[in-house]
């Protein structure tokens, strides 16, 4: 079966005649991996376009990019950033800007494989000290998200592209998981096991579906469900009735004095399903725009 | 090069021989319709047919149009351009762009074909056939010169979001844009506001992890450093920062907005393998606070068994930056956490001394307004909220409870539901489609062909009609 989408690393030029970026056509032909080198709006940087057949999505680019530099150069940077107080800013919105979209940064600095030899790496001649170093990653993070990963050589630099071309190929997928329906109601969460519809033969089971989707309204309960039900057997009977109404405020209220049997001996206050819950399923079966909240 | 039995019994074969469900009929059918011309008109086109007939069958994968069959064997321009001709599609104009990538990256084709098979590169170079792997460097190094004088992508980079009706969720899910920000619909009231310069901010550190004999840096660090902290036992999370007025007589304690879950490698390591690291991820996005920041400590030299290996952990790493929004902070003893730590703590003073900060209550927080992180007001939490976990997600919106009805329904599955709504945001919209439809098979069969949006497959038959008969019986009995 085809992938649904693919992604493709697109990596500036000058990266692969630096002695740092010799070996990256090689890993990522050995890998299989989908790559471009073109000359990027901003030199030394990399990123990602992904296309989707399923939603016609040609190719568009996504929003992580990386950009390379060696510590010297970094070093020098954060010096200037002693000095200038926008020199974060401006660079970023210099790329924004070239990309013509809002990017999500990631620094790489070439040359050292952590923070902490990073660090060692400064001399007593430098111009910038450690903690220039800590201030600096915490305004990156505070101000731009931004997070510094670390390439040693060129295979970690190439092991590193790797790697994020990989997680932007499977993001979806897991951003799949996180969205919604799963992520409101989880406390309310109700374990209900989904009903197979039998389409040939006419059974219970559209009932069930119908008595279930009620259901899954929070506060809505076995018995006022059914209630409804009794009264509006199916979709298209709710759905005509609020046609049939004269007025917005009828229809919101449809369902408002519907009495739903209790049990004998079970003491409660509300005996019927009440103007509110009447109203949010109103909206539901009424509503043409997705936004609304219920 | 396939070889051609040219037997007349072969000649038969391929056509008869029809794998069910063939992922390239609409192609097919026209083969062999042209290879039967031939046939009829005894033309010698009708090897070229049979050969290209061959080769579609054995290719398992679809192709959607003419000019994707060129990566077959058999399929040359003229034939491709009849194809699209047939399927009336647009020839997109080839662009310096998409020889490069026919080019320079060899490895983009399926694995099973035989060496000869290889991409056509002959789009637009002098090149006819394709070099064997050894010249692969050299090709790679001349047409990186052909690089430089071109101009790159010309399409993608003057026109990064070619769509013109952008999908935010479809966007958001494939990373084309950034989680968007939420904007506020209306000011929410707030319980308490705390004015610039009225309050102090503590770290305020999981009681777990002040008791870890590590720690004791970490405590002893803070201190070295006069940063105030306190000790309490948190529901989630390793560190936050909380918030009290200077005035003793205000009793209110609300928590900034930022909260960090601190992981040793072997620890992460070991939860990804039994669950638990999803579930704490899941836990955190739920717990209202928008900055999370997972705090990982790489121990460089990890050899025990049983343990992912550090490719693995990596991936880990990078995943959960990219796809999962949270920022990741690695460090490489406990003495620059404590730095980090410090650093942090220093910033987020400094940073809000100036800020007004106001206590929403729970059900304005679960509403998630969000602040930037240069206004001059925030909204937070507070700590007992927060640590008790009353903060509710906002109420759904038409669109993720029509989602939450069709997942009643077996056989739907998140991204198929993704799909669905993305076509018919509400019941109504459904139902008005439905109304459009001239017939019932029509109406049964209307959502059969939408596509999932994380595979290529289709919703099918069944389950659209299942959803018809949902919605449009006039009785379930």
């Amino acid at each position: 079966m085809s992938k649904a989408h693919e992604v493709t690393a697109w990596i500036d030029l000058n990266i692969i005649d630096k002695s740092w970026g010799q070996s990256l056509t090689k890993e990522f032909d050995d890998k299989k991996a989908k790559y471009l080198i073109e000359s990027m709006p901003v030199p030394n940087t990399i990123t990602w376009s992904i296309s989707n057949i399923a939603n016609n999505i040609d190719e568009e680019f996504v929003c992580q990019l990386l950009l390379l530099m060696t510590y010297e150069q970094f070093f020098q940077f954060v010096s200037v950033c002693n000095t200038n107080k926008n020199n974060i800013s401006d660079l970023f919105q210099t790329i924004n800007d070239k990309y013509k979209s809002k990017k999500s940064i990631t620094i790489v600095i070439i040359g050292t494989n952590s923070s902490l030899n990073l660090s060692k790496l400064l001399t007593r001649s430098s111009l910038i000290k450690s903690y220039d170093l800590d201030n600096i990653y915490i305004e990156l993070q505070l101000q731009y998200n931004c997070i510094i990963k670390y390439a040693e050589k060129d295979h970690d630099l190439a092991l590193l592209i790797l790697s994020f071309t990989k997680a932007i190929t499977v993001a979806p997928e897991k951003r799949l998981k996180n969205l919604s329906p799963f992520s409101f109601h989880v406390d309310t969460m109700k374990q209900y096991k989904p009903i197979r519809i039998d389409i040939d033969q006419t059974n219970k089971t559209l009932e069930q579906l119908w008595k279930q989707i009620l259901q899954q309204f929070s506060q809505m309960g076995m018995e006022q469900a059914q209630a409804i039900i009794n009264q509006y057997g199916t979709i298209q009977a709710l759905v005509q009735a609020y046609k049939q109404c004269q007025t917005e405020n009828d229809a919101k209220l449809l369902l408002a004095d519907i009495q739903v049997r209790r049990g004998a001996g079970v003491l409660t206050t509300t005996r019927k399903i009440g103007p509110q819950m009447s109203e949010k399923i109103w909206k539901l079966f009424t509503s043409t725009n997705g936004n609304d909240l219920l | 090069m396939a070889s051609s039995s040219s037997s007349s019994i072969s000649l038969i074969k391929p056509i008869r021989k029809r794998r069910l469900n063939s992922p390239n009929d609409h192609i097919m059918v026209l083969v062999k319709e042209w290879y039967n011309d031939a046939k009829a008109n005894g033309t010698q086109t009708i090897h070229c047919y049979r050969k290209a007939l061959r080769s579609l069958e054995k290719y398992p994968l679809r192709l959607e149009t003419g000019s994707d069959c060129r990566i077959l064997h058999g399929f040359g321009e003229k034939i491709c351009e009849m194809i699209d001709q047939n399927l009336n599609i647009n020839k997109k104009p080839i662009t310096p762009t998409k020889t490069l990538y026919k080019t320079v990256s060899m490895s983009n084709f399926d694995n099973r074909q035989k060496p000869n098979t290889i991409i056509n590169l002959s789009d637009n170079d002098e090149d006819k056939t394709a070099p064997p792997p050894a010249k692969q460097a050299k090709l790679t190094n001349e047409t990186k010169k052909i690089k430089k004088t071109c101009s790159a992508g010309p399409k993608l980079f003057n026109n990064p979001t070619n769509m013109t009706i952008q999908s935010t969720t479809i966007s958001t899910l494939l990373g084309i844009v950034d989680s968007p920000v939420k904007t506020n619909l209306s000011q929410p009231k707030s319980v308490q506001t705390l004015k610039a310069g009225s309050f102090h901010i503590t770290l305020c550190i999981d009681n777990a992890e002040a008791s870890r004999p590590t720690q004791k840096i970490l405590l002893e660090h803070l201190t070295k450093n006069s940063i105030n902290f306190d000790v309490r036992k948190l529901n989630i999370g390793d560190f936050l920062w909380t918030v009290r007025p200077n005035d003793p007589d205000i009793k209110v304690e609300a928590i900034l907005d930022y909260i960090i879950e601190r992981k040793r490698l072997d620890d992460l390591s070991k939860s990804i393998i039994d669950g638990r690291y999803n579930e704490q991820k899941f836990r955190l996005k739920q717990c209202g606070i928008t900055n999370l920041i997972y705090l990982v400590e790489s121990l460089k030299n990890t050899n025990a068994p049983g343990i992912l290996t550090p490719a693995a952990l990596n991936q880990a790493i990078v995943n959960t930056q990219v796809a999962e929004d949270f920022f990741v902070r690695e460090v490489s003893n406990p003495v620059e956490m404590a730095n980090y730590l410090v650093t942090m703590t220093k910033h987020l003073i400094a940073h809000f001394k100036d800020k007004t900060l106001h206590i929403l209550n729970d059900t304005d927080m679960s509403n998630n307004y969000k602040t930037s992180y240069n206004d001059s007001d925030h909204y937070v939490m507070t700590f007992d909220s927060f640590n008790s976990g009353t903060i509710k997600s906002k109420p759904p919106t038409v669109k993720e409870m029509f989602a939450r009805v069709l997942m009643q329904i077996a056989g739907m599955s998140v991204d198929n539901v993704l799909a669905l709504t993305e076509a018919y945001p509400t019941p109504l919209k459904l139902l008005e489609a439905y109304n459009q439809c001239s017939n019932e098979k029509e109406r049964k069969l209307m959502l059969s062909s939408i596509k999932k949006i994380t595979s290529n497959r289709k919703l099918g038959k069944v389950l659209s009609t299942a959803i018809e008969m949902l919605f449009n019986n006039l009785s379930y009995q």
